[in-house]
C-alpha cells in the first residue's frame, strides 16, 4: 500500500462504509469474481473502471444481495451483511442504480420516488393514505427537483424518455437518506448536457454520502472520484489516485486498449 | 480456490447419499414385493395384497397421469402455454374415440381416431387461437380457460351426462397372474397376485411412449430444436428454425398424447363430464411438482402422485388428498421450479398483459355517489326475487372478484383460489355458529363466529399467498388452481370436519337489531352495505403507501427489494388483505344459499369468479361488479336468450370474446364509450 494511498483513505474517515473481504462469486464453472478485497470509507467516492467482463456490475450484485457472493465476508459500517436479504441492506444505508433501469411502469414519477422513500421508514406498509402535506411527498418531490423530474412528477414512468429514466434511477437511489451508493453507469445514454448536470449532481451530494460508480466514459468517471479500483477478469488489478490512474502504461494498453480497440 | 475444490467434493458425496438412499429404498420395496412378509408387517399394512395392490395400482395410474401430462409439460416448455383446456382434449379424445370403436366395432380403431382427431385439434388450435396471441402468455392461459367452458358445456350437449364404458378387446381383457406371492396357505399351497392385464398393458404403452418422447427430444434433430426453444425461442428463431411449424407440430404432439391418454384412460376407467377437470388437476400437480417442460420430470412426478394417491386411499381414505397436496407444497418449499424444472422458467416476468396493467386511478367522485344512490333504490322498483337473487348474488360474487382484482390488478398476482377463500369462511360460519346439519355446528355467537370466519379466511389466504408467491407470473394461476382443486377434494372427502359430499344446510343470517336479515329487502342491503365498505376500502387503499408498493411490485420487484421492500411481505400482506374480503363474501354467500358444500368451491366454480374479474375488467375495482352484474343476469336469463341451458357456452363464449377484443373487460368498453360520447376538448391553438 503506498503512503499516497492510505493518506487518501484516511482523509475522509476512519470510518469503512464497506469493508469487502475475499469476495467471490460463481456461475457454475464461471468465476465472474475472484477474491476482491476493497475498502471505501464513509463519505469516499470511488471510481471503478474495466472492460466489459470485468465483473463490476458483479461484484456490486454482490453487495447489495442481488446476486450473493458465494464466498468471502461484505461489511457495511462495520456491520457483517453478508448473509442479509437485499432489502436488510438498502435499510441500513446501501442504495445502487441499474445499468438497465429497473423501474416501476406503472407508478407516476412522484409516486415512485415516494414507495422509494417509504421503503426505508416503518410505515412501508402502512394502509393509511398520505396527506397533502405529507413529509415523505415533500422529500419525494426535493429529490425529483435535484434530479431536473419537476416537469414530468405525474407522468407515468412508461411514458418518460430514456434520459428521464436514467435520472429517475438515481433519484431512487437518493430517497430515503442513504449513506452509500452505488451507481451502475449512471451517464450511459445521456447527452453531454445531461453529462454535466450529473457531474454536477454528484458532486453536490451532502459529503457524508459516499459512492462507487461504474462509469466507462474517463471524463466523468475521473472527476466525479476521489480514487480509483481498476478490475480485469473478476478481480482488482491495479488502485491509485485519479492522476495516476490516467497516466498509468498497464491501463492504458488493458482498459482504453480494450474500451477503444 | 480452496472453496471450490471442496464445493465440488461435496456436490458428489451428497448425491452418493441420495442415490444410496434411493438405493436401499427400493431394495425395500422390491423385497416388500416379491418376499414372504412376517406377521406384524402383514398387520401393520392390511396384509401384503392390500399393499403390492396399491403399488401395482398407483404405478399404472402413474402411468396414465403421465400420459396425460406429457403432452401438457411439452406444451409448456416450448411455448410457456400453459394450455388449462388440456383436460377438455383428454375428454374430447375419449368421446371421439368411443364413437370412433362403436362405429368400427373396434377399439383399436377407436385408439388411433381419438389419436389423430386430437392432434388436428391441437394444430388448430395453434394455428386459429395462439399464433394470435404470441408473446401474451396471460391472455394465451385466459383463452385456454375460456376454450375449456366452452368445450365443457359443448361436449355436454353433445354426448351428454351419462358415463360411457368402453369394451376392451377380449385380448387385452381379463386378468392374469403376477410372480408376487401373496400368500401361503397352510396346506403349501402358493396364491399369486391377479392383477386386472388392461392395466399393465396401458402401464407397457406408457413407458413405451415415454422412452420415446425422450429419445425423440434427446437424440433427433427436431427434438434438439425443442430443447433450444425451452431455453431461449428467440434465438431459435434467429437460427433460421421455422418455429411457427414446429409450434404446430408440437402442439399437434400435445393434442394427440392428450387424446391417446383420452381413449386409454377411458378403457381403464370410464368416460363422463368432469373427467377432464381430474386429469387437467392431475397433469397441473404432477408437472408442478415434476418441474414444467421436464419430460422426465413429467415422469417423476406422475410416479409420486399416482403411488400417493392409491397409498392413500388404502391408508388414510379421508385425507388421501392431502398427501398429494403435502407433495406439492413440500415441492414447492424446497425446488420452487419442480424437481426437475427450469429455474429460469419460474423466475420468468410477470404477465404482461394490457388486462392487468395500467390501473386507472379509482377515486371517489359523483358518478360512485349516482351508482350508490341507484343501488340504493333498486329495491322499491324490483321485484323480491330480482333483489335478492340477481342483485344480492351479483354483490357478493363482485365481492369475490374484488378480492381477485386486488390481487391481479394492484399486485399482477392471478389468484384462481379467491373463491376457496370464501368456502372456507362459509365453512367456518356453519361450523363455529349454528347449522342446521346437525352435525359440529359449536353455536358460537354472532359477533364471534363472524368475525373468526374472516380472520380465518384471511390467514388462509395469507397461507396461500406464502405458497404461492415463491413463484410468479403464470405460475401463480398453476398453484392457486391447484390449491383450491384441494380444498375441493379435501372437503368432498372428509366427513369429520367438513361433512364431506353433503356439507352443511341450514344456515341462515341472524335476526338482529329487530330486523329479519334473511329477507330480501334486509338481505340485499346487507350485501351492498358490505359490498361499498369493501370498494371504498380498496379506493382509499389503491393510494396508501401499501396500494403504491404493491403496484410497485408487480411492475418491478427486484427493485422494490432495491429501495428496501420485503417483497415476499408485501405479496402476502396482499394476499392477507384480499382474504378479508374474500372471507367476508364468504360468510355472505354462505347466509345466501343457506347451505356450503363442496359443490360452492368447486373447479367450475373457481374459474367462474376468473371469467367474473376478466369481463368486469382488472384496471379498476368496480370492473368486478360489473362482471358479476352481467355474469348472474346472464345465469338467470340463459334460458330465455339462447333457448338451452347453453349458459356456460355463452358465459365462456362472451369471455373469449372479452380477452381477444377488449382485454380491459366492460370497464374499458364503458370508458371509451364515455370518453368519444364526451364532448371534446378545445383543439390546441
Amino acid at each position: 500500500m503506498s503512503a499516497n494511498e492510505a493518506a487518501q483513505r484516511l482523509s475522509n474517515s476512519s470510518v469503512y462504509a464497506l469493508e469487502l473481504e475475499a469476495v467471490g462469486r460463481r456461475f457454475g464453472a464461471l468465476e465472474a469474481l475472484a477474491d476482491v478485497t476493497l475498502k471505501v470509507g464513509a463519505g469516499e467516492r470511488r471510481a471503478i473502471l474495466g472492460s466489459n467482463g470485468a465483473g463490476k456490475t458483479t461484484l456490486f450484485n454482490a453487495i447489495t444481495g442481488d446476486f450473493p457472493p458465494t464466498s468471502g465476508r461484505i461489511r457495511f459500517f462495520g456491520e457483517d451483511v453478508t448473509e442479509f436479504p437485499v432489502e436488510e441492506r438498502i435499510r441500513r444505508g446501501l442504495r445502487r442504480t441499474y445499468q438497465v433501469s429497473q423501474l416501476f411502469g406503472g407508478l407516476s414519477v412522484l409516486d415512485s420516488i415516494f414507495v422509494a422513500c417509504r421503503g426505508v421508514s416503518r410505515s412501508r406498509l402502512s394502509l393509511l393514505r398520505p396527506g397533502a402535506r405529507d413529509a415523505t411527498f415533500a422529500q419525494a418531490r426535493n429529490i425529483a427537483h435535484l434530479t431536473h423530474l419537476d416537469d414530468v412528477m405525474e407522468t407515468p414512468v412508461a411514458a418518460l424518455s430514456h434520459g428521464q429514466q436514467r435520472q429517475l434511477e438515481i433519484a431512487l437511489a437518493l430517497s430515503g437518506a442513504p449513506r452509500f451508493i452505488l451507481f451502475d453507469e449512471p451517464a450511459a445514454g445521456l447527452s453531454p448536457t445531461e453529462r454535466r448536470d450529473l457531474v454536477a449532481l454528484l458532486g453536490a451530494l451532502p459529503a457524508h454520502i459516499g459512492y462507487i460508480i461504474i462509469e466507462h466514459d474517463l471524463d466523468v468517471a475521473l472527476r466525479v472520484s476521489t480514487y480509483v479500483t481498476m478490475m480485469h477478469n473478476g478481480r482488482i488489478f491495479k488502485e491509485g489516485l485519479p492522476s495516476e490512474i490516467e497516466e498509468d502504461d498497464e491501463v492504458q494498453a488493458l482498459y482504453l486498449g480494450a474500451a477503444h480497440g | 480456490m480452496t472453496l471450490a475444490t471442496t464445493h465440488t467434493a461435496q456436490a458428489p458425496s451428497a448425491r452418493q447419499i441420495a442415490t444410496g438412499l434411493g438405493l436401499l429404498a427400493a431394495a425395500i420395496l422390491l423385497w416388500m414385493i416379491f418376499g414372504i412378509w412376517p406377521e406384524w408387517l402383514s398387520a401393520a399394512l392390511q396384509g401384503k395384497k392390500a399393499f403390492v395392490s396399491a403399488i401395482l395400482d398407483g404405478v399404472t395410474l402413474a402411468g396414465l397421469y403421465f400420459l396425460v401430462a406429457s403432452g401438457f409439460t411439452l406444451v409448456f416448455g416450448l411455448m410457456r402455454n400453459v394450455n388449462l383446456a388440456h383436460g377438455s382434449l383428454y375428454l374430447l379424445g375419449a368421446y371421439v374415440g368411443y364413437d370412433f370403436a362403436n362405429w368400427t366395432g373396434n377399439w383399436w380403431f377407436g385408439v388411433l381416431g381419438g389419436t389423430i382427431a386430437l392432434a388436428g385439434v391441437g394444430a388448430l388450435l395453434q394455428i386459429l387461437v395462439f399464433q394470435r396471441l404470441a408473446g401474451d402468455e396471460l391472455r394465451q392461459t385466459l383463452v385456454t380457460i375460456g376454450i375449456s367452458i366452452v368445450a365443457a358445456d359443448l361436449m355436454l350437449a353433445v354426448w351428454g351426462g351419462k358415463t360411457y364404458q368402453f369394451e376392451i378387446p377380449a385380448s387385452l381383457d381379463g386378468a392374469i397372474s403376477l410372480p408376487i406371492v401373496t400368500a401361503i396357505r397352510s396346506n403349501g399351497h402358493v396364491i399369486f397376485l391377479r392383477f386386472p392385464f388392461y392395466r399393465l398393458v396401458v402401464l407397457a404403452a406408457s413407458v413405451i411412449i415415454g422412452v420415446g418422447l425422450w429419445l425423440g427430444l434427446n437424440r433427433t434433430r427436431v427434438g434438439m430444436m425443442i430443447r433450444a426453444g425451452v431455453d431461449d425461442r428467440v434465438m431459435l428463431s434467429a437460427a433460421a428454425v421455422n418455429v411457427r411449424l414446429l409450434f404446430v407440430g408440437v402442439f399437434a404432439i400435445g393434442g394427440a398424447l392428450a387424446g391417446f391418454s383420452g381413449v386409454v384412460g377411458g378403457s381403464a376407467l370410464s368416460v363422463a363430464p368432469g373427467e377432464d377437470v381430474r386429469y387437467l388437476m392431475a397433469s397441473l400437480v404432477v408437472v408442478i411438482v415434476g418441474g414444467m417442460g421436464s419430460i422426465t420430470g413429467a415422469a417423476i412426478g406422475a410416479l409420486l402422485i399416482g403411488l400417493a394417491e392409491q397409498l392413500g386411499l388404502v391408508y388414510f381414505p379421508t385425507y388421501g388428498v392431502v398427501l398429494t397436496f403435502a407433495i406439492m407444497v413440500v415441492t414447492l418449499a424446497l425446488r420452487p421450479q419442480g424437481i426437475l424444472g427450469n429455474a429460469r422458467l419460474r423466475a420468468a416476468d410477470p404477465p404482461r398483459a394490457a388486462s392487468v396493467n395500467d390501473i386507472v386511478t379509482a377515486e371517489f367522485n359523483p358518478a360512485t355517489a349516482a351508482l350508490l344512490f341507484a343501488l340504493i333504490l333498486i329495491p322499491a322498483f324490483a321485484s323480491p326475487f330480482l333483489v335478492y337473487q340477481v342483485c344480492a348474488q351479483a354483490l357478493i360474487l363482485g365481492l369475490i372478484a374484488l378480492s381477485l382484482m386486488i390481487l391481479a390488478g394492484y399486485g399482477g398476482m392471478v389468484s384462481l383460489a379467491q373463491l376457496t377463500v370464501a368456502g372456507v369462511a362459509g365453512y367456518a360460519v356453519a361450523i363455529l355458529g349454528p347449522n342446521g346439519a346437525g352435525v359440529l355446528g359449536l353455536n358460537w355467537p354472532l359477533w364471534l363466529y363472524v368475525p373468526a370466519a374472516i380472520l380465518i379466511a384471511g390467514a388462509v389466504n395469507a397461507v396461500i399467498g406464502v405458497i404461492a408467491v415463491r413463484t410468479a407470473g403464470i405460475y401463480t394461476i398453476m398453484i392457486t388452481l391447484a390449491v383450491g382443486a384441494a380444498f375441493f377434494f379435501l372437503a368432498q372427502q372428509n366427513y369429520s370436519l367438513f361433512n364431506g359430499h353433503s356439507g352443511f344446510r341450514g344456515i341462515a343470517p341472524p335476526d338482529l337489531f329487530g330486523v329479519s336479515w334473511r329477507l330480501p329487502t334486509p338481505f340485499y342491503y346487507l350485501c351492498l352495505g358490505v359490498a361499498a365498505l369493501a370498494y371504498a376500502a380498496v379506493v382509499y387503499a389503491s393510494r396508501s403507501t401499501f396500494g403504491r408498493a404493491l403496484v410497485g411490485t408487480r411492475d418491478n420487484p427486484r427493485r422494490m427489494r432495491a429501495v428496501g421492500y420485503s417483497v415476499t411481505s408485501l405479496r402476502v400482506s396482499a394476499y392477507f388483505l384480499a382474504g378479508l374480503i374474500a372471507g367476508a363474501a364468504g360468510v355472505l354467500l354462505v347466509w345466501f344459499n343457506g347451505r356450503i358444500s363442496p359443490g360452492t368451491v368447486s373447479v367450475s366454480e373457481m374459474i367462474g369468479v376468473l371469467v367474473i374479474s376478466v369481463i368486469g375488467g382488472l384496471r379498476h375495482p368496480i370492473g368486478p361488479f360489473l362482471g358479476a352484474a352481467l355474469y348472474v343476469l346472464l345465469k338467470t336469463f340463459a334460458i330465455d336468450l339462447v333457448g338451452a341451458d347453453r349458459f356456460n357456452t355463452l358465459i365462456g363464449a362472451i369471455f373469449l370474446a372479452v380477452v381477444f377484443v377488449s382485454p380491459d373487460g366492460l370497464f374499458g368498453l364503458w370508458r371509451r364509450a364515455a370518453q368519444a360520447s364526451a364532448p371534446k376538448p378545445l383543439a390546441e391553438p
